[in-house]
């Protein structure tokens, strides 16, 4: 169970969240709704344990995350940011493999299969569409098959009605399989 | 030498996904030239001094370019550091009496006739050792040029690994300069060629750049012994460097233009 104790999610000027104590149990798929500069990312960013919390805690099990190294909270959660800064030159299957070096071709065929992505794999980044440069981004999250924890920061901005399909399949997938799934949107449907 | 500049180059390249990065541009080799010559100026002319000296000016350029975020900024950095850099050698320049300024030109201009085999060695034991750090942190290289916040989502420390980096470079920059002098444009112009063809992976990239760095710069010192017999002086590796590297790095600007052009016209 991922959780948080006394969480408070502070800007340079504001007070976003305070005492938040949430907890997100195996299994589940959990959406944080909102309108921009709500803070939702801010949030993820500290769920997923790049931002350390100046107040509260977020504990994975009896494990506080802000004590791990980066490369152990790395194996328990696999975060995805909003933006996507991955040089233009960049091949796909080098980018998917980004999320999890021990991939093989196999793993990475088979999700990019999921994702529509598979005829793309040898190709440079910059020369796709910007919902296929978006497959790619969600397939470099996914594809950590040791991950306990999945956070997506608005996935499907950008995802045609196939995307979209695709994504909350293999999310649905991960949950299956015991997986914590948290995503924030500006809009559930 | 060949194959620290052009390491160093491809890894500064690859850290701040700009083109431009190398220690040449960022004024990492500005930097320890500058601490160098006022190492000479000073009197400490032996060249385990300039080393300490040239090692120090680098490091302090990177500490600096530590505190600079942003893929311009970086660039806008090297060039203010590179300004105030060659101000203050051009005054020290003018202060030194006529032949302390000519052998502070011809430490400055790059030559590699090393007057000790132990220093040979010294210096191929830190180059060596350096690019093979560069290489075996060519993974993180790529890993960090996609930002902190995504570098710190695939499980890496950005600043503890930005630190190991830039002390490795500034170590390979500050031995070069002090052994070699100030050699420009090969660390630029090699790793942007091979990016053609390798694209942003990092793995293939380091180790490409160092040994076509390696065999260019071999090459660039032969064409500097032979101009001796030629016309009867060494010009400088430093000068052969910056006078074939810059045409063609501005013919592959150019070409990088027109085919931008040709994108936009369609």
């Amino acid at each position: 169970m991922l959780r948080t104790e006394n969480l408070c999610v502070y800007t340079p000027d504001d007070c976003l969240f305070e005492n938040l104590d949430l907890s997100f149990k195996p299994g589940s798929i959990t959406i944080l709704e909102g309108p921009n500069g709500f803070g939702k990312s801010m949030l993820l960013d500290h769920l997923s344990g790049i931002r350390v919390p100046t107040v509260g805690q977020v504990f994975f099990e009896s494990q506080d995350i802000a004590k791990l190294k980066p490369h152990l909270r790395t194996q328990l959660i696999s975060s995805l940011g909003q933006e996507d800064t991955t040089p233009t030159d960049t091949l796909v299957s080098n980018r998917i493999r980004h999320g999890f070096l021990q991939a093989s071709h196999n793993p990475i065929h088979e999700l990019s299969q999921s994702l529509g992505i598979e005829d793309l794999l040898n190709r440079r980044l910059g020369t796709l569409s910007g919902g296929q440069r978006k497959r790619v981004h969600i397939a470099r999250c996914l594809i950590h098959s040791t991950a306990k924890v999945y956070i997506l920061d608005e996935p499907d901005a950008g995802l045609d009605t196939d995307g979209k399909a695709k994504l909350w399949r293999l999310l649905e997938q991960k949950a299956d399989a015991g997986g914590i799934v948290i995503l924030a949107m500006h809009q559930y449907n | 030498m060949g194959l620290g500049l052009t390491a160093s180059g491809a890894s500064l390249q690859g850290l701040f996904q700009n083109p431009l990065a190398d220690p040449y541009i960022l004024g990492v080799s500005g930097g320890a030239s500058l601490a160098g010559c006022i190492a000479l100026a000073l009197g400490f002319e032996q060249t385990w001094s300039l080393f300490g000296a040239s090692f120090l000016g680098a490091l302090a350029v990177c500490l600096i370019l530590i505190q600079v975020t942003g893929r311009e900024s970086i660039i806008l950095a090297g060039l203010l550091i590179n300004a105030f850099a060659s101000s203050l050698i051009s005054l020290i320049k003018t202060l030194l009496p006529a032949e302390g300024t000519q052998s502070l030109l011809f430490w400055l201009l790059g030559s590699f006739s090393l007057p000790e085999p132990k220093m040979l060695i010294f210096l191929g034991v830190i180059c060596l050792a350096s690019v093979l750090f560069l290489n075996a942190k060519s993974g993180t290289i790529e890993r960090l040029g996609l930002g902190d916040d995504e570098a710190a989502r695939l499980g890496l420390n950005p600043s503890s690994e930005k630190r190991q980096l830039y002390l490795v470079i500034s170590l390979l920059v500050g031995a070069i300069t002090a052994f070699c002098g100030f050699i420009g444009f090969i660390g630029l112009l090699v790793p942007q060629i091979l990016r053609r063809f390798t694209g942003n992976n990092q793995v293939l990239l380091i180790p490409a750049s160092a040994l076509c760095g390696g065999l260019m710069l071999a090459l660039f010192d032969l064409l500097s012994q032979y101009s001796h017999q030629l016309i009867g002086f060494e010009i400088p590796v430093g000068v052969i460097t910056a006078l074939i590297g810059t045409p063609v790095f501005g013919a592959m600007a150019y070409a990088a233009h027109r085919k931008s052009m040709r994108l936009y016209a369609r």
